[in-house]
């Protein structure tokens, strides 16, 4: 789900989505390069995201940069993440914080 | 532009073989570069040992997700993106199945001695059968380690086949030696049985406990062989050996039962599903 929201919209590869995991979770959670990429495997065995075609201009950047991008179908299992989750907060919002403040 | 690797990116890109081959030929290049960009970042930021940092999470971040990769690697995929089983993969599976059940047989029925033959050809070509099933699931991961393991299997299995059908068919061509061969045929099956079951159960391929029994009980059933129940220890090798042949007859079943019933992966995508949708 990590690797879901941190490609977005946009088109990133493997460093930029660590980069945006670590950032979305204020540092709590930091994936390696194993973490990364074993996810992005599964995520394109199932179908929810895609390599993009298109490479990095050689003189901007390596080469080996691959980009990753949501599928229609990655988008639907975001959504249905993000309804789910909204669900339990609401669900949980009326005691949990009161529970440990 | 694709630069060299440092010292560093050649350290960890060979230690890239800990993951499942096709991993690696998937992915090496880019968790090399995206290392190389972590140590960059971590030089760049100037925290006094951040490279060794680096390199902590970084082996702490590979020991667990190759292992998990290996584990995962043959999982049956979820049925959701599965189809049925190939008829290659059922009849493969069932000729396991019935290779395992003709050896059990043999505990409960009695058959006719010039039959004896049939079942030990059937139960040769079972195990055979189920050889070739595994290595079709193995070889896109690792082609070399699956024909390590299979063509031993194989091999010793058409000989000792060969070995039980030669007398049926009038022919000595080992003269007085024939029966010293067999006993070697026979060893070599036990011997790449046990292997193949031991692999299985070691790389975590279809039904890995059966492959563990199948290790173990085909290891028991040398101890069954001629020279070794003509003994004065044959009060215990012979129920040993027997204890050793049904959990390889019972191991092929069951193996025979997963590959059969295995479901593959599906080339077809989840509908797509457009922006917004």
């Amino acid at each position: 789900m990590y690797v879901l929201v941190a490609i977005g919209t946009e088109e990133r590869h493997g460093y930029a989505i660590m980069r945006e995991i670590a950032r979305m979770t204020e540092g709590a959670t930091r994936l390696g390069p194993g973490g990364i990429y074993t996810t992005i495997k599964r995520l394109l065995d199932d179908g929810l995201i895609e390599e993009c075609d298109e490479r990095p201009d050689p003189e901007l950047d390596d080469q080996r940069r691959r980009y990753y991008r949501l599928t229609g179908a990655g988008r639907a299992v975001a959504a249905a993440e993000v309804r789910r989750l909204e669900s339990l907060v609401r669900a949980a919002r009326p005691w949990a914080l009161e529970a440990v403040e | 532009m694709i630069p060299r690797d440092s010292a560093h990116e050649r350290v960890y890109r060979g230690l890239l073989r800990l993951y499942p081959a096709a991993f690696r030929m998937r992915f090496s290049d880019e968790m090399v570069q995206l290392f190389g960009d972590l140590l960059r970042n971590a030089r760049t930021e100037g925290a006094p040992g951040g490279a060794a940092r680096t390199w902590l999470r970084t082996l702490g971040d590979l020991a667990v997700t190759a292992a998990s990769e290996h584990a995962r690697r043959d999982r049956p995929v979820a049925h959701s993106l599965a189809a049925a089983p190939s008829i290659a993969s059922r009849a493969l599976g069932l000729a396991g199945i019935l290779g395992g059940a003709v050896l059990l047989a043999a505990f409960l029925v009695e058959i006719d001695p010039d039959l004896n033959y049939l079942r030990l050809l059937l139960f040769n070509a079972g195990a055979i059968a189920i050889g070739l099933a595994v290595h079709r699931l193995q070889a896109p991961g690792s082609r070399r380690l699956s024909v390590a393991v299979v063509a031993p299997l194989i091999l010793a299995n058409a000989w000792y086949a060969v070995m039980v059908l030669l007398p049926t068919l009038g022919l000595a061509p080992f003269a007085g030696d024939g029966h010293f061969v067999g006993f070697l045929a026979g060893l070599a099956m036990w011997l790449t049985d046990s292997a193949f079951g031991f692999v299985i159960w070691r790389i975590g391929a279809i039904a890995r406990w059966v492959g563990l029994a199948l290790g173990i009980g085909s290891l028991l059933a040398i101890l069954g062989m001629d020279r070794f129940v003509q003994g004065d220890f044959a009060w215990f090798f012979s129920p040993v050996a027997l204890a050793g042949v049904g959990v390889n007859g019972l191991a092929w079943i069951l193996l025979g039962l997963a590959v059969a019933t295995r479901r593959r992966a599906s080339d077809a995508r989840p509908q797509e599903i457009p922006p917004g949708g």
